[in-house]
């Protein structure tokens, strides 16, 4: 269910009535977010309700372990009743045997009932592999509770910090490894090639699985306690506005808006309202437009139909600009639909974008660019590496392994790796050369140059990050230095660019000048009104159809 | 009943924002994304069906163009009146069509009918032409504009403009069926929106937004597509696009077929040839396709397809694109005009038809 589809306005509508209707008890709204949260993750594919479940009751678990050094019989036999139940209804259950046809007037439902339960064993693994678990897990809990409380604590963070990597890296990098594998066989001259299963990508796994282990880590350091219900936990965990492409939350900072009463006031509303609808301006009307830019300029590259260097290389420069654009409006458009729609209903969001493009250096780039991930990095990886603590040479190391751990989260792809590298060494390089100093809030021309130059650097990044093959680096690269010439092609690329990107620029330098994210809100009405008229028209007039998906959606 | 002062003011501060955002949304649209004005001056008749509003005047207006649409006073669009009594030594020409047919997003003189009867005039052949097209036709309401009021010209040759749309039309009229293979006339009436239009009309100032307001044309269109979207949805149906999709459907071919089998039979009955003009969907860029129905079911129906002739001048537009109805352009008209001039001098000579028949799924590159 995409946030700029007709099925999802129906569902917000339907589940923030409910959750109006039940305004008088926060409970009955967590259990209405946390069905909704549900409905919308398995509308993808339901299998992968499983890996949320699972996330969330290893993390409930450990974190009462951590917290509170015990954890009562009788929680113990629900945790692991859930996790068998979940892996039967979400996995074995064979839902597609149940099947829909006809209208929506007059449904016709029909119900393979020799289909609906594998046949054999093998079929029902899934509830073995998860007996098994289970069974493990409450006997190394038994064990593991009488030793010293410090034991028990690490025990329980590496344990639950094992399983959610392992469920990422299965699901997301188990293709990239095994092809990386057979790649360097081939590479050694072993010519091998086997079959090997092919795992889908869960939507968003990267994003759940981070928040679900940054409050497992938060309450091992003690910044948070274990004292939240599995309801709670659970719905933190799979809080459906920002489920599947972020914000990144920790857990001190959501978790507890599940553990007391929401205010739902005009005031947020409104609020709500325009942070969905610039939202859905950037990823409708910019992103999804321009990306017809990058998709007609890269895509003879893609499957590699072209590897001759285009004389005007204009044209390439202009699409390595329009996917800067396309990718902040993408991201950032989701990041501010979630922060909208969780503002609605009384929750508070991180900001996850902050004019990122006004960034003077990297240092400062990643302050105000995917700030949930990049704080998370810092908090969860960065520091605990030893941070800037050991000296120069430790803390640049740091910086690199960062970074490059930063690009490999955002996909399986040799190229995301070179894009963490290239981040890593010109945050390091920057730090050699001294210019790493914060920006100031006061405009000078110094400035303007520094911010030209990043964007510059930040666009060379997209680049990396775009491009499917090395190939393509290298193409365009040749094509911008050797062949800086314009033709019809490019001028209408940057007349299109300056269409559908033009006031998102000039709206952005009204946010840099006023230094604040949502400048509207000290504006004149009637300037409000007109900015209002102007995103409502252009996203029922010039947003592109089809439904784009949304790109952090793969990572 | 009184009304406090206060509350008056709000309520004057309501409506002027109410009119300030339609105003400014009208502006939004003509700036940042025009679209074509293009009323359709559609009444209905006697006959059961829609016909051209008789004297009217009108404008089709796009970035594009601005033309003036101007029928005379039994709706044909043309500038003059054309009486029943054929005048000695002319051939006339009749053509039944949809907006292609009618040459919307052109003018008069740039029609490809005009352009045809010119054509024609100039290789020495007296000709007179009548385009009894209405914007929405379908074969089915052709063959009644054919019975009822075509022949009365005693036309020498009837000319079918042949459009995607039409296999979607004919079904969804339901004036004809097919019953046992033969073609039976059901519902006596086909008049879509006609009341709800003229009823819109007698609202003062309507027809003047109608014909004018990008908002009013552009929410009209939205709330269309999104209605027949929503209603496919809970029909669990694909949208349709008339444009391209035509109804593949076996009985969608049989109908259309059994219509043009007897708009060929009224035609050679009253003594007049018979002939298509196959008009081609734009496909992929630089191709065009044929939507015709397959050359074996249509055997000794002359038919035109100009795609051969579109494929030679590709580096011109032939249709509108954006911010259009994706009509014929006068380029496009003008090649059309004189395929057809051609093909029906070959008729009138008994020569061998110089179109080609193209198979409806073959896209031709």
């Amino acid at each position: 269910m995409l946030f700029n589809s007709f099925a999802f306005a129906i569902f917000f509508v339907i589940i923030y009535g409910l959750y109006w209707v039940l305004r008088g008890s926060y409970r009955r709204q967590n259990l209405l977010l946390l069905g909704a949260s549900y409905l919308f993750y398995g509308w993808w594919d339901i299998r992968f309700l499983y890996l949320i479940v699972l996330s969330t009751l290893v993390d409930f678990w450990s974190s009462q372990c951590i917290g509170n050094l015990r954890i009562p019989v009788r929680e113990r036999v629900k945790i692991s009743l859930l996790a068998l139940l979940s892996a039967f209804l979400f996995v074995t259950v064979q839902w597609n045997a149940i099947s829909v046809t006809g209208s929506w007037i007059h449904p016709q439902v029909s119900v393979q009932w020799d289909q609906l339960l594998p046949s054999n064993m093998r079929g029902w693994w899934v509830i073995w592999v998860s007996l098994a678990g289970v069974g493990v897990y409450n006997l190394l809990t038994i064990i593991t509770l009488r030793l010293r409380p410090e034991r028990v604590r690490k025990f329980f963070l590496f344990f639950s910090v094992v399983v959610n990597l392992t469920i990422l890296g299965v699901f997301k990098y188990f293709n990239f490894f095994v092809d990386s594998f057979l790649d360097l066989l081939n590479g050694l001259g072993f010519h091998t090639s086997f079959d090997v299963i092919r795992i889908i990508l869960p939507v968003g796994i990267s994003f759940f699985t981070f928040q679900t282990m940054s409050r497992t880590i938060d309450v091992y350091r003690g910044k948070l306690t274990a004292q939240a219900s599995l309801i709670e936990v659970a719905t933190y965990i799979s809080f459906f506005p920002q489920l599947v492409a972020g914000p990144i939350e920790r857990g001190a900072h959501l978790l507890p808006q599940f553990q007391r009463p929401r205010t739902l006031s005009w005031v947020e509303f409104k609020e709500g309202c325009w942070l969905t609808l610039w939202g859905l301006y950037k990823k409708m009307v910019v992103a999804d437009n321009v990306s017809a830019i990058v998709n007609q300029t890269f895509g003879p590259f893609d499957s590699l139909a072209s590897l001759s260097v285009p004389e005007d290389g204009l044209r390439l420069l202009v699409a390595i600009y329009a996917f800067a654009i396309q990718i902040y409006c993408d991201f950032s458009g989701y990041s501010d639909i979630a922060r909208g729609t969780a503002k609605m209903m009384g929750f508070d969001i991180m900001v996850n974008f902050n004019n990122p493009y006004f960034a003077v250096d990297p240092s400062d780039f990643w302050k105000r660019w995917h700030i949930s991930l990049s704080s998370w990095l810092r908090d969860y990886l960065y520091i605990p590496l030893g941070g800037n603590r050991n000296g120069v040479v430790q803390t640049y190391r740091n910086l690199f392994l960062t970074m490059v751990l930063g690009g490999l989260w955002h996909g399986a792809s040799w190229t995301f790796v070179l894009w963490g590298v290239f981040h890593g060494s010109i945050l390091i390089l920057y730090r050699l050369l001294g210019i790493n100093s914060p920006s100031s809030p006061r405009f000078h021309f110094g400035s303007l140059i520094r911010g030209m130059v990043m964007f510059h650097l930040v666009c060379f990044g997209w680049l990396l990050f775009r491009a499917q093959n090395l190939e393509t680096v290298g193409i365009f690269l040749r094509s911008i230095l050797w062949h800086p010439f314009g033709s019809s092609d490019a001028a209408q690329a940057f007349r299109t660019l300056l269409f559908y990107g033009g006031f998102l620029v000039l709206f952005q330098i009204v946010q840099g000048l006023t230094h604040s994210l949502n400048p509207l809100a000290k504006a004149p009405r009637f300037v409000r009104l007109n900015v209002y008229i102007f995103l409502v028209m252009s996203l029922l007039a010039l947003a592109a159809s089809g439904g784009h998906e949304f790109i952090y959606f793969a990572f | 009943m009184k009304v406090s002062m206060p509350r008056l003011k709000r309520l004057i501060l309501v409506i002027g924002m109410v009119l300030y955002t339609l105003g400014a949304a009208e502006v939004f649209l003509r700036i940042f994304n025009p679209i074509p004005l293009i009323p359709r001056y559609v009444v209905a008749t006697d006959l059961g069906i829609r016909g051209n509003q008789p004297n009217a005047t009108y404008w089709h207006v796009s970035p594009h163009y601005r033309i003036q649409m101007r029928t005379n006073s039994k709706g044909i669009r043309s500038d003059r009146e054309i009486p029943y009594e054929k005048p000695a030594g002319v051939k006339r020409i009749l053509l039944l069509g949809d907006s292609f047919g009618m040459g919307y997003e052109v003018d008069l003189k740039d029609t490809f009918l005009a352009q045809m009867e010119e054509n024609l005039q100039k290789a020495g052949i007296p000709c007179e032409t009548i385009n009894l097209s209405v914007s929405g036709f379908g074969n089915a309401e052709e063959l009644i504009i054919l019975r009822e009021e075509g022949l009365k010209y005693s036309p020498d040759l009837v000319v079918l403009a042949w459009h995607s749309t039409d296999y979607v039309d004919n079904i969804r009229s339901g004036l004809f069926v097919l019953e046992e293979g033969q073609l039976v006339r059901k519902n006596p009436t086909y008049l879509p929106g006609t009341r709800a239009q003229e009823i819109l009309y007698t609202i003062p100032g309507y027809q003047w937004i109608a014909d004018n307001s990008q908002l009013y044309n552009f929410a009209r269109e939205q709330a269309a597509v999104r209605t027949k979207s929503f209603l496919a949805t809970l029909r669990k149906k694909p949208v349709q696009n008339a444009e391209e999709s035509p109804t593949k459907t076996r009985a969608g071919t049989d109908l259309a077929v059994a219509l043009l089998r007897e708009i060929q039979r009224e035609s050679l009955a009253s003594g007049a040839q018979f002939m298509i003009l196959d008009i081609p969907a734009p496909a992929a860029e630089g191709s065009f396709m044929s939507t015709l129905p397959k050359q074996e079911f249509l055997e000794g129906i002359p038919v035109y397809s100009p795609i051969e002739d579109l494929l030679k001048h590709q580096d011109k537009p032939l249709y509108w694109k954006e911010h259009s109805h994706r009509h014929f352009t006068p380029e496009g008209t003008r090649i059309v005009g004189l395929g057809l001039a051609k093909t029906a001098q070959g008729l009138f000579t008994k020569r061998e038809l110089s179109g080609t028949v193209v198979d409806r799924e073959q896209v031709v590159r």
